[in-house]
């Protein structure tokens, strides 16, 4: 016998529906979850990327201050002559000014004078022509961090030889997000 | 299209709604991975390149240690020409180490031959990786040191030339520091001069003390011959008195001492230019100062009493050190807050006054039994070595080679049998040292007893005594001289300005 042609009643096709949004709706949740996951994951590197970027310049360039090429002047000759790289300069908040001799020719040239120093939710890295003009401006400074992160917090701490740099860090998009990183240079070139 | 099909094909589309799905999962996640590898791939060369940073620091620490430890031999005799067995000269050679410092200074620069390769400093445990677990990180690190040397003119620039180098030399430390199998290496320098650490001056007397000196017994001072200027002697120089009322002392000048009886006068010391004496004294008619009435206090004597001689009106502000410590040691310990010209005031305080903080650094730490004489160098002994304290101090100590400098916080009495080379410093470790001008209670004193004891070199002490019994005190200016020339007595301390991570290798 030719069998009837068995159709899905109305409440069959309702059960099978609600059955299937929620299984459906289950799926969109967990894929929604791990977009979101993903993106605050990348964030967050980014964040902590910036940080440890940016605090390896910071202390690199600390330990560097007031190296001189021709520290031989300096043996015998009772400290006559003073280091001509200066001081490492505090005396700003949040800002730390100081050279070093890139080309170890003993004489303070132009971009050998730094400073780095935190304006307006960024961090600068400066060089300029001479010590004396060595400021905490941004005009011709080269901002460190990225346009996705804000420098929230840069403060610099000299206990005798040692700078402690704290460096905080927001998410430009959420600013609640942020990162704090510490650090402790020991200068190596430290004052007489 | 039958029924049959139709049910195929509805189950079929839930299939592909559900592979999508995972494909859009699939492609997040993996979208994702890249990134979050990176991260930990960043990491991880940042974490190498700071270890090899930090092992090439360790490595700077390891090579300045190795410099003091071989002081002996790596510093170059002045005005001698360098060892070559031990140095080579850098030329144009901008290899590792030699390339550490700029051209024109490498052409007048030596690196230091040592290792397989003749110039990587081989160090007995070089390594920071031992393989067993422990160590840090468990890092298979490790660091290369060569040192560079440069004799140093007196415009500050480096020769060859040993007629133009004085003694003043600078060591370049080079140290290259790596992660085995890591490809990771960072290089440091930094540039060590020398200093030393006790640097007597050569006019210094024999015997030296801010309170007074009482001679009672039948001593004998035989003075620095040139302490007051060329050919001017000076035997004692107190801040107070000496009353030589109570003895039958004599001062006379070395030759007149030695000459009593050549056949004992022994040259002894390395280049055999040291004149000991053990049975010498400082006869009549040969005397500077005596206790005989018709000699009396001579111009050796230098006391703050006008009635017996003395050379200095009693209260004179300005004739004696302030600060005996700084003038022998060159570090300030008291500072004189009356205006009187004696420093009274320790600097610091007790146990971590300015003094003892040097001294506790710079000095050996010694009891006065252990002393004997392969004892050399500044020794610093926390006792009074007197009955009572640690002991008197008996037999031979240091030589004349290698003497030695021994600060005692508290008094000092000599065996007889004593036989001691070099400075004998009696500290007062009170805050106010006011009283020890006047032989105040508690102030270091030289006291009574001694025999026959030799003591070749100085006596210096914050207070006072008396110098008595058969004490020779002979001041031999080589033995002086010695304490400040040892090896031991040169420290190594970085130039400021010149430490650098310019240069990689």
């Amino acid at each position: 016998m030719k069998r009837r042609p068995a159709g899905f009643s109305l409440v069959e096709l309702m059960v099978a529906m609600v059955i299937a949004l929620i299984v459906v709706s289950a799926v969109v949740a967990l894929v929604l979850s791990v977009l979101r996951t993903n993106a605050a994951a990348a964030t967050s590197v980014k964040l902590t990327q910036d940080g440890r970027a940016i605090g390896d310049i910071v202390g690199r360039e600390l330990r560097r201050a007031r190296f001189a090429g021709n520290y031989l002047q300096f043996v015998g000759t009772s400290g006559a002559i003073a280091n001509a790289f200066g001081v490492v300069d505090l005396t700003t908040a949040g800002c730390v000014k100081f050279s070093y001799d890139a080309n170890a020719n003993g004489v303070v040239n132009a971009n050998e004078p730094k400073s780095l120093f935190r304006s307006g939710n960024n961090i600068y890295l400066k060089q300029s022509a001479t010590i004396a003009a060595s400021d905490c401006s941004v005009t011709n400074a080269l901002r460190l961090n990225s346009p996705d992160v804000q420098v929230t917090g840069l403060v610099f701490t000299r206990t005798n030889n040692q700078v402690a740099v704290t460096l905080t860090l927001a998410l430009d998009s959420d600013t609640t997000i942020t990162r704090s990183f510490n650090q402790s240079v020991q200068l190596r070139n430290p004052f007489l | 299209m039958s029924f049959r099909q139709s049910e195929q094909l509805q189950r079929g589309s839930s299939l592909l709604v559900a592979i999508v799905l995972l494909l859009i999962l699939t492609v997040a996640v993996f979208a994702a991975m890249p990134m979050l590898l990176g991260e930990q791939r960043i990491s991880g060369n940042d974490l190498r390149a700071k270890l090899a940073h930090h092992i090439a620091e360790a490595g700077l620490g390891h090579g300045r240690e190795f410099l003091r430890l071989n002081a002996t031999t790596l510093l170059p005799t002045p005005l001698a020409t360098t060892n070559a067995a031990l140095w080579t000269s850098c030329g144009t050679d901008s290899s590792f180490p030699c390339g550490a410092v700029e051209a024109a200074q490498r052409a007048e620069t030596y690196r230091y031959r040592a290792g397989a390769d003749g110039r990587t400093v081989d160090f007995p445990n070089g390594k920071l990786y031992d393989g067993t677990g422990l160590d840090a990180g468990n890092f298979d690190g490790q660091y290369d040191v060569g040192i560079l040397l440069c004799r140093v003119t007196a415009t500050s620039t480096c020769t060859r030339i040993a007629s133009n180098a004085p003694g003043t030399v600078v060591f370049t430390i080079v140290s290259r520091g790596q992660v085995n199998g890591e490809q990771t290496t960072a290089t440091v320098t930094e540039t060590v001069g020398t200093y030393k650490l006790v640097n007597a001056p050569p006019n210094v007397p024999p015997l030296m003390a801010a309170g007074a000196i009482a001679g009672i017994g039948s001593s004998t001072i035989v003075a620095n011959d040139n302490s007051g200027g060329f050919g001017v002697p000076l035997s004692m120089w107190t801040k107070n008195d000496f009353d030589g009322s109570g003895g039958s002392w004599q001062t006379c000048r070395l030759d007149e001492y030695l000459r009593s009886s050549l056949t004992d006068v022994k040259m002894v010391g390395a280049d055999h230019d040291i004149p000991i004496c053990l049975n010498c004294d400082c006869v009549a008619g040969k005397q500077t100062s005596s206790s005989t009435a018709s000699v009396g206090e001579g111009i050796d004597i230098l006391d703050s009493s006008d009635t017996d001689s003395g050379k200095a009106k009693p209260g004179s502000p300005y004739y004696f050190p302030c600060d005996i410590f700084r003038y022998i040691f060159s570090v300030q310990s008291r500072s004189d807050n009356n205006t009187d010209g004696f420093c009274e005031t320790l600097i610091g305080t007790s146990p971590n006054s300015n003094v003892e903080l040097w001294l506790g650094v710079n000095a050996k730490p010694g009891t006065c039994s252990t002393l004997n004489q392969n004892s050399r160098g500044l020794i610093w002994i926390k006792e009074s070595c007197a009955p009572g304290g640690g002991g008197s101090l008996g037999g031979i100590i240091g030589s004349p080679d290698n003497p030695v400098a021994l600060v005692i916080d508290g008094n000092v009495k000599f065996d007889t049998s004593a036989e001691i080379y070099g400075i004998v410093y009696l500290r007062y470790g009170g805050a106010d040292a006011t009283g020890c001008v006047s032989g105040g209670t508690g102030c270091p004193e030289f006291l009574t007893g001694g025999g026959t004891a030799k003591i070749f070199g100085a006596v210096i002490i914050e207070g006072g005594g008396s110098i008595n019994a058969n004490i020779d005190l002979v001041y031999v200016p080589k033995i002086l001289m010695n304490l400040t020339m040892a090896p031991e007595n040169f420290r190594f301390g970085a130039l400021p300005g010149s430490w650098s991570d310019r240069v990689t290798y």
